[in-house]
C-alpha cells in the first residue's frame, strides 16, 4: 500500500552509495575513511528546503563538510567535480 | 532478502544511576551473544567484555546548529569500522555518558543510508536513580531530556525509597514521557529480554510495544518544560487533512518535538497506520488490519512548551465529522 500521508522515509536507492563512489575518486581517498552522505529536509529559517550534506569523517576529527541544494537522487558527477575541495583533502 | 541488521540498544542515564551495572549485567549474562561496546568514558567501574570501544561525544552538526540535523560523528565513524568486521557480534550497546543529550545519538542511525542499511536503532533504555531523580530532575536539563527520549526506563535504587516517593517519581516520569515502559528495579536487575532486542523504533512492534498509546487515562501533571501529550479520537481521519497538519506542524515545531508516534484509523482503509518520528524525522507503515477491533486513531507527542488543548483542537479537526 502507499503511502498515503507521505510520512515514510525515502527507501535507499543507492544514491548515497553513489556520490560516496564519486566523493571517493574526486579526493582519492579509500574504505578506511569514513564518508557521510546524508539528504536533509531542514525548514529552520535560512535553510534551502532540500539538501545533500557530504562530509568526510577522518579519525583525527579533522571533517570537511559540503552542501549541494538538490536530493541525492539528483546529484551528478558534475556537482561533485565542482565542489570546492581545500588542497589537504584532494589527491 | 535484506540482510539482518544488528541491533543497537543506546544506555542513558544521569551519573551515578546505575548504567554501567546494567550494562556488566547484560554483559554477563549468559545469552550466548557476543556484544560491540561503545563508551564515552571508561569509569570507575571496569567493562566486563572483549570489545569496548572509546567514543568521544564528537557532536556533528550537519546545518548550522539545528538540533534536527545534529548526529554524533564518533558514532558513525565508529559503526562504520566496527561493521567491517564480519559476524564478529550480535549486537551494539551503546552507553552514554550522563550528561549527553540522546537527541543527536538517535539521529544519527536515520540520516546516513550506510549506517541504516547495516544497523537499526532498537531502543533507548534510561535507567534513573529512584532516589535522586525528583531533586535532580528540575534543575538537569538533560536528565529530562533522557526520560522523554526512552523507551525503557529503570527505575532503579528503588529499595532507597518509600512508597509514597516511588509513586511521586513515576507520577513525574510518566509526565515527561507516558510511551516508556517502566521496569522497577534494585542493582539495575532487569530481565535482559526485556531491555534487549525490544524493536521498539520497528513499525511493525508499535502496537505491542507502547503501553502509553492505548492507554487514555492522563490525569498526570503538566507543569514541566517538557512534557507528553496524548490525543485520541475514535471519529475516521481523513487522510489529506491530517497530512497537510501534521507535515505543517513538524515542519514548524519539529525542533520542540522530540519524539512522536501513531496509530491512526484513517478513512475508508482497512488496516491501521503506524508512524513514528525523532524530531522532523519521520517514518511510517501500513499496520495490521483493524478487523472486529475497536477502531480509533492514537497520537502521542513529547517535547517542549506543547499546548495540549491546541494540539487536540488540532488533532480533532483532522476527522472526517470536522
Amino acid at each position: 500500500m502507499d503511502d498515503i500521508l507521505g510520512l515514510s522515509r525515502a527507501k535507499p536507492d543507492g544514491s548515497a552509495a553513489r556520490i560516496k563512489d564519486m566523493m571517493r575518486e574526486r579526493l582519492g581517498i579509500g574504505e578506511e575513511t569514513t564518508l557521510m552522505v546524508s539528504e536533509l529536509h531542514c525548514h529552520e529559517d535560512g535553510c534551502p528546503d532540500v539538501e545533500t550534506v557530504i562530509a568526510v569523517m577522518n579519525a583525527d576529527r579533522d571533517k570537511m563538510t559540503w552542501k549541494i541544494a538538490k536530493p541525492m537522487t539528483e546529484v551528478g558527477e558534475g556537482d561533485i567535480q565542482s565542489l570546492m575541495i581545500p588542497q589537504a583533502a584532494g589527491a | 532478502m535484506e540482510a539482518a541488521k544488528v541491533p543497537v540498544t543506546l544506555i542513558t542515564g544521569y551519573l551515578g544511576a546505575g548504567k554501567t551495572t546494567l550494562l556488566n549485567r547484560i554483559l554477563t549474562e549468559q545469552h550466548g551473544k557476543k556484544y560491540a561496546v561503545i563508551v564515552n568514558e571508561f569509569g570507575e567501574e571496569g567493562i566486563d567484555n572483549e570489545l569496548v570501544v572509546d567514543a568521544d561525544e564528537e557532536i556533528f552538526e550537519m546545518n548550522n546548529g539545528c538540533i534536527c540535523c545534529t548526529v554524533r560523528g564518533d558514532l558513525i565513524r565508529i559503526i562504520s569500522t566496527l561493521m567491517k568486521r564480519a559476524d564478529a557480534f550480535d549486537g551494539m550497546i551503546i552507553e552514554t555518558t550522563g550528561l549527553a543529550d540522546p537527541a543527536p545519538v538517535v539521529q544519527t542511525f536515520f540520516v546516513d543510508e550506510d549506517v541504516q542499511a547495516k544497523v537499526s536503532l532498537d531502543a533507548v533504555v534510561t535507567v534513573v536513580d529512584a532516589c535522586h531523580f525528583l531533586d535532580a530532575v528540575d534543575e538537569e536539563h538533560e536528565l529530562a531530556e533522557q526520560v522523554a527520549f526512552a523507551d525503557i526506563i529503570l527505575l532503579n535504587k528503588t529499595d532507597l525509597v518509600d512508597a509514597d516517593k516511588l509513586n511521586a517519581v513515576k507520577a513525574k516520569i510518566t509526565g515527561l514521557n507516558k510511551m516508556a515502559k517502566i521496569i522497577e528495579t534494585v542493582n539495575s536487575g532487569a530481565p535482559i529480554e526485556e531491555v534487549l532486542d525490544r524493536g521498539a523504533f520497528d513499525l511493525s512492534r508499535v502496537l505491542e510495544f507502547e503501553p502509553g498509546l492505548l492507554d487514555e487515562e492522563d490525569d498526570h501533571e503538566h507543569d514541566e518544560d517538557i512534557i507528553s501529550v496524548s490525543l485520541t479520537t475514535d471519529t475516521p481521519i481523513e487522510p489529506e487533512k491530517f497530512s497537510n497538519w501534521i507535515r505543517g506542524f513538524i515542519m514548524e515545531r519539529g525542533v520542540d518535538v522530540l519524539r512522536t508516534k501513531g496509530i491512526l484509523n484513517l478513512s475508508g482503509q482497512d488496516n491501521r497506520y503506524v508512524f513514528q518520528g525523532v524530531h522532523m524525522v519521520m517514518d511510517s507503515a501500513w499496520g495490521a488490519p483493524w478487523d472486529s477491533a475497536s477502531r480509533s486513531s492514537r497520537l502521542v507527542f513529547i517535547g517542549r512548551n506543547l499546548d495540549e488543548t491546541e494540539l487536540n483542537s488540532a488533532f480533532q479537526a483532522c476527522t472526517v465529522a470536522a
